[in-house]
């Protein structure tokens, strides 16, 4: 009973503080206008890549009569699918490239991000729920709790409480479950616009999940927020000193510890420049079959083998084209050494992520940041996933191209061999699709065991907490 | 005057945010220039190699051109022979690569150098800004790197904030207030001095760690960039004891205090610069490059559609810079190619404006919106002065762009005639300044 009544008490003297109240409602304001204008921005990205999509399609059908290997040449390409959760949480979707170019022979890396083409004042901070949920909703419940029980102790309310049989446990419970009540004050409402945003998209069904477990994940945040404000508010001899320890923790979390760890990260697990990684892929290269290169050692020896097996002593004599059948071999050849090169970049990343994770014991704004990103699917995984199944399309569209080239350019046909409209149309075309709408991979679990860590923890404090101020008392 | 910096010092020795400041700010400051100076040797380094790489390249071709002049080679195929401009100025590891040079502030703010490339290479078609960082973890990209430009910026006005907060309302709550008043003196004039000294020591501390830290790391700042580095944080961290004194001036607890200059912070440094941001994509949003790709392909296949009319204008608008006749495959391929090219080039900086519009209107607007947060300011001011604002490695394309002209000039001449190099020519072939 007491406990509810602290609760109610403390909930309607919030409500009642200009400060407080102004500050929820400002909070409250941004959110409303970052999902608003991250509707429009979202809409219209998602119209221009789809626009981008279709026309691709139509410059490869129509691309006009050519060897099949010169249309691996020219390409097409895979434009990342826009996401509607990254609204909510853009994740790493601003620096990574919008499209990947997909050709024979090699494998691009994804190219032209958002970032490159914007403004800098973005990287001091960009309104997104994300950014408000992850530094600015915190400083909000500081400033809603941070004089919670210290208040209490410096109008001497505290002594008359105890005095009433009020226990500390209580009080701490009270004060808890009244800040709790002030967030999800302006929490549901931000739950319920999004909800209704996301049916006017049409995306509810495909995006649901992903957004509840965002909510829950931020949810877990403002919790641990909430439970270390009122622990220290506890332990603190001041409203003021109550403040600054508050504050420092907010910095260490939110700002020193991130990009202390992004240099630590890059310094230990450095990822070579791009001159270097196209050095290495080239000096693996130049171990095999070059499709382009009849004099090759590789290919003189390929070459031969095939005469050998089918009895014959010119090219011309096998009953294929000879040439498609060395591109593909040489293509086969080349995908091997590029994804060697890409897996030992991915484990960089991998390993760099795994710090981030150690490092979100230290912070539980990146344990939050990385959990909303894995289950809004705007991370590197789902980056990743986006750029295997790009890779898988290339390699099989290549393969396709090749093979019409060995098995069609014979005989009279072989010289000058063309493929039409016709061809063209019939290859396979690249739809993305995502495998669930949340998937999520082993490694990622760790950022959201360990936000679930830091609630548990956030807990428990408040209960030693609790405990130490009865003795005290 | 000299009484009250006494007095302000045997107080101040005593608290807890002095020496948490005088402790914490240096090795802060340390580390962030230690990072910034290992940045920029790695940036020299990959300038070095890369140098080093293209004139190891050139060397080998002109002893390659060398032994076949003697007699002692002989050319396997014309793409092979290194008296071929092709061979010289476009194919493989030929090309020159053009950087931007680290300026000597640069250690102190990263910038915008995770994003955009400081060097490229060129060729005679060719044009590509090197993302050096493109394998970088784009995760990284969003926490933003630790650079001493971050630790002023940010974390030097919340030092600030902690030292300055509750001057004069810490003896009003203490009951030392009434001790002021009873003196000579006004309280407006105690406060002022009291916060001159704290000044004083705040900034004493960051300079004094600036400097000697920098020594350590062999970044130059005893040149005049440096005084204005120095003027830039004494203006930056004065402009945090004003606003702290004028807290302290109103009839405010320590703890109001605190919270509205916090609050300030969070205007200044995160309201502020979100606002600013969405304001300027939302008016002048710039295109997703995904339509402009396509869009390109378009260009290009107009180009080829009516290549032979393309070329046929050019011949004879350029009668003296073709050979007609029993010319070789790879000349006739080339040449078209080369012209096409600059065909495509053409069309398709048409195209890239409506990026390049959009892109300048929100520099030119941020810009403006800047002045209303000083953070902002300082941040813009201390990545211009370290060469990694978005200003100046954007210009690097401008700089391929005029160097490439000069390589063209160079060699497309010699290739329209067919007149080939010989080994000493080879010396000639543009460079660019460095």
């Amino acid at each position: 009973m007491n406990i509810y009544s602290i609760a109610n008490n403390q909930l309607t003297q919030l409500v009642r503080d200009k400060v407080v109240a102004s500050l929820g409602l400002l909070i409250l304001f941004l959110l409303g206008v970052s999902i608003i204008t991250g509707i429009s921005y979202y809409s219209e990205m998602a119209e221009q890549h789809q626009q981008a999509e279709e026309l691709a399609r139509i410059q490869w059908e129509n691309q006009g009569d050519k060897n099949p290997h010169s249309a691996a040449h020219y390409g097409t390409f895979a434009f990342k699918p826009v996401t509607v959760l990254s609204v909510f949480e853009p994740g790493v979707d601003r620096y990574t490239g919008v499209s990947i170019f997909l050709e024979g022979h090699r494998q691009n890396f994804a190219a032209f991000s958002l970032a490159e083409d914007k403004d800098s004042s973005r990287r001091f901070a960009e309104l997104t729920p994300a950014f408000i949920f992850a530094y600015l909703f915190p400083l909000f419940i500081i400033l809603a709790g941070y004089r919670s029980i210290t208040a209490e102790k410096e109008s001497g309310m505290y002594r008359f409480l105890k005095s009433q049989g009020v226990s500390s446990s209580q009080l701490i419970a009270g004060k808890t479950l009244g800040l709790w009540a002030v967030i999800l004050l302006i929490y549901i409402p931000f739950l319920l616009i999004g909800l209704i945003f996301l049916i006017i998209t049409g995306a509810f069904g495909e995006s649901l999940a992903g957004f509840l477990l965002m909510g829950i994940v931020w949810l877990l945040y403002f919790g641990v927020i909430a439970h270390i404000t009122i622990t220290i508010s506890a332990l603190a001899k001041s409203s003021g000193s109550s403040m600054v320890v508050l504050l420092s923790l907010w910095i260490l979390s939110t700002l020193l510890v991130p990009r202390l760890i992004t240099n630590v990260a890059s310094g230990v697990h450095p990822v070579p420049n791009t001159s270097e990684f196209y050095q290495a892929v080239r000096t693996d290269l130049l171990e095999g079959i070059d499709g382009h290169n009849p004099y090759s050692e590789h290919s003189v020896a390929f070459r031969d083998s095939v005469l050998a097996a089918h009895g014959v002593d010119d090219v011309a004599d096998l009953p294929f084209n000879f040439r498609g059948m060395m591109l593909q071999e040489g293509e086969e050849f080349e995908k091997k050494i590029y994804d060697h090169h890409f897996a030992k970049i991915d484990e960089i990343h991998r390993a760099q992520n795994r710090l981030f994770s150690i490092s979100s014991f230290l912070s539980p704004t990146i344990a939050a940041r990385m959990s909303s990103m894995a289950v809004a699917g705007t991370d590197m995984h789902a980056f990743n996933h986006f750029s295997a199944e790009a890779e898988a399309y290339r390699i099989e569209l290549v393969r396709e191209l090749n093979m019409d080239l060995k098995i069609n350019a014979v005989g009279d046909r072989a010289a000058g061999y063309t493929a039409g409209a016709d061809f063209f149309a019939q290859n396979i075309a690249f739809t993305y699709e995502r495998p669930a709408s949340v998937f999520i991979n082993s490694s990622q679990l760790m950022p959201l065991f360990i936000s679930l860590l830091w609630f548990v923890a956030s807990i428990l404090i408040l209960g030693v907490a609790a405990r130490k101020n009865e003795e005290v008392q | 005057m000299a009484h009250i910096f006494t007095f302000e010092w045997l107080h101040i020795r005593k608290s807890g945010a002095f020496w948490g400041t005088a402790t914490v700010l240096p090795l802060l400051i340390g580390f962030s220039l230690f990072l910034g100076s290992e940045r920029i040797n790695q940036q020299k380094e990959t300038i070095a190699g890369i140098i080093a790489e293209e004139n190891a390249f050139y060397d080998n071709m002109r002893t390659q051109l060398e032994a076949i002049e003697r007699g002692d080679a002989e050319v396997e195929a014309w793409f092979q022979n290194p008296a071929n401009p092709l061979v010289l100025g476009q194919f493989n590891q030929a090309g020159r690569h053009i950087f931007l040079q680290p300026k000597p502030l640069a250690p102190l703010a990263a910038g915008q150098l995770d994003i955009l490339p400081y060097y490229g290479k060129v060729t005679l078609t060719g044009m590509e800004p090197l993302r050096d960082n493109a394998l970088e973890n784009p995760f990284m990209q969003v926490s933003g790197s630790f650079d001493f430009a971050f630790v002023l910026v940010w974390l030097v006005p919340l030092f600030i904030i902690v030292i300055g907060y509750n001057v004069i309302s810490s003896e009003r709550e203490k009951g030392t207030y009434s001790l002021l008043q009873s003196q000579p003196v006004s309280i407006r004039s105690i406060l002022v001095q009291k916060m001159i000294f704290r000044f004083l020591l705040v900034f004493g501390i960051i300079i004094l760690s600036l400097l000697v830290w920098s020594v350590l790391f062999g970044i130059d700042l005893f040149n005049i960039q440096g005084l204005q580095l120095i003027a830039a944080i004494s203006l930056y961290a004065a402009f945090w004891f004003a606003l702290c004194v004028l807290f302290n001036l109103f009839q405010t607890t320590s703890a109001v205090n605190a919270v509205g200059l916090a609050g300030l912070w969070v205007f200044f440094l995160l309201i502020i610069p979100s606002v600013i941001s969405l304001v300027v994509t939302s008016l002048h949003p710039v295109p997703s490059r995904a339509l402009w790709i396509t869009e390109k392909r378009t260009i290009q296949q107009a180009v080829q559609a009516e290549g032979d009319a393309i070329f046929d204008m050019w011949v004879v608008d350029h009668p003296e810079e073709f050979v007609e006749g029993d010319t070789p495959q790879f000349y006739n391929t080339w040449i078209r190619r080369f012209v096409w090219a600059q065909a495509t080039e053409e069309r398709e900086r048409e195209a890239e404006r409506q990026f390049e519009e959009p892109r300048e209107r929100q520099a030119q607007l941020a810009s403006r919106l800047r002045a209303l947060s000083p953070p902002m300011t300082l941040q813009a001011w201390l990545e211009r002065k370290a060469g990694t604002d978005t200003e100046r490695l954007r210009n690097l394309e401008n700089e391929m762009r005029s160097f490439q002209q000069e390589w063209q000039e160079f060699f497309l001449p010699r290739f329209q005639r067919l007149e080939f190099f010989t080994s000493d020519e080879l010396a000639d072939i543009p460079a660019p300044n460095l």
